[in-house]
C-alpha cells in the first residue's frame, strides 16, 4: 500500500516526471550547479543521491542501472570516473539543495543544486568593476524602505541597512 | 437544502475578518552583508548562504 509515501509529482504524468528529472540529473552532473525551483530540486536530489551511491559502488551492474536514468555516455563516464570517487567518502549529503527567492513570473521559489565540493565560475573580474558603482546606488535607496518597514530593521541589528525583500529582483 | 434564514450584515462580516492579520516576515541578519535576508535562503543581497558564494549576484 501507498500509505503516506509521499511523492513529489509536481504535476506531470509519471512518464514526465521521469524523463524531466533525469534530464535534470544528467545536467546536474555534466555542469555540477543547476538553478531551479525548490521543488524540483527536492525530487531531482533524491534521483540524485541515488545515482552517486550507485557511482561510489561502482561495478559494471551498478553503471546500467545509472545508464537508464542518465542519458548521455560521456556524462555517465563523468560519474562513475570522477563524480563517484569524489564522493567515495560521504555516506550522504552529496548534492546541496539552497533556496534563493522567488521567481519573476509566478513567484515560485527558486534554487541552486549543487554537487557537495563544485566550484563557482570565476567571473571575478566583471563582478567587481560593477560592484564599486552599484555600491552608491544601495545606500541612496536604504533611508526610504527602512520607514516603511520598521519592525524587520530592528531585528535585523543595527549595522543592517534595510531593504527587504523586493531590492534583490531589481538588482537581477 | 439547508439555508440561511436571514442575511447577515457587513458588521458581522467585518467583525470576522477583523482577526485576520497579516505577520511581518522573520527576517534575519545576513552573516556576510548584515543585511535582513529570509532565514534558510541564501542572502539576495551578496548571494551567500552557511558562509559560501551560492550565487554571483549582478550589480546593476
Amino acid at each position: 500500500m501507498r500509505h503516506r509515501k509521499k511523492k513529489i509529482m509536481l504535476g506531470r504524468s509519471s512518464s514526465h516526471r521521469a524523463a524531466m528529472l533525469g534530464n535534470m540529473v544528467t545536467s546536474l552532473f555534466k555542469h555540477e550547479r543547476i538553478k531551479t525551483t525548490d521543488k524540483k530540486a527536492q525530487a531531482a536530489k533524491r534521483l540524485a543521491e541515488r545515482l552517486i551511491s550507485f557511482a561510489r559502488e561502482g561495478s559494471l551492474a551498478s553503471r546500467r542501472l545509472a545508464g537508464r536514468t542518465v542519458r548521455e555516455a560521456r556524462v555517465l563516464k563523468k560519474l562513475f570516473d570522477d563524480i563517484g570517487p569524489r564522493m567515495k567518502d560521504r555516506a550522504s549529503g552529496s548534492v546541496i539543495v539552497t533556496k534563493l527567492w522567488p521567481r519573476h513570473g509566478d513567484g515560485a521559489l527558486m534554487a541552486v543544486m549543487e554537487l557537495h565540493g563544485a566550484k563557482m565560475k570565476a567571473k571575478a573580474v566583471k563582478g567587481e568593476k560593477s560592484k564599486k558603482t552599484a555600491a552608491p546606488a544601495e545606500k541612496k535607496q536604504a533611508p526610504e524602505k527602512k520607514e516603511k518597514r520598521p519592525k524587520p530593521v530592528k531585528k535585523a541589528g543595527d549595522k543592517g541597512k534595510a531593504e527587504p525583500g523586493k531590492e534583490p529582483q531589481e538588482k537581477k | 437544502m439547508p439555508v440561511p434564514k436571514r442575511r447577515h450584515s457587513n458588521s458581522r462580516t467585518n467583525k470576522r475578518r477583523a482577526n485576520w492579520k497579516l505577520s511581518p516576515p522573520n527576517l534575519v541578519q545576513c552573516a556576510h552583508c548584515k543585511q535582513p535576508r529570509m532565514p534558510h535562503r541564501a542572502c539576495p543581497h551578496c548571494g551567500y548562504y552557511g558562509g559560501r558564494e551560492i550565487v554571483q549576484i549582478k550589480e546593476v
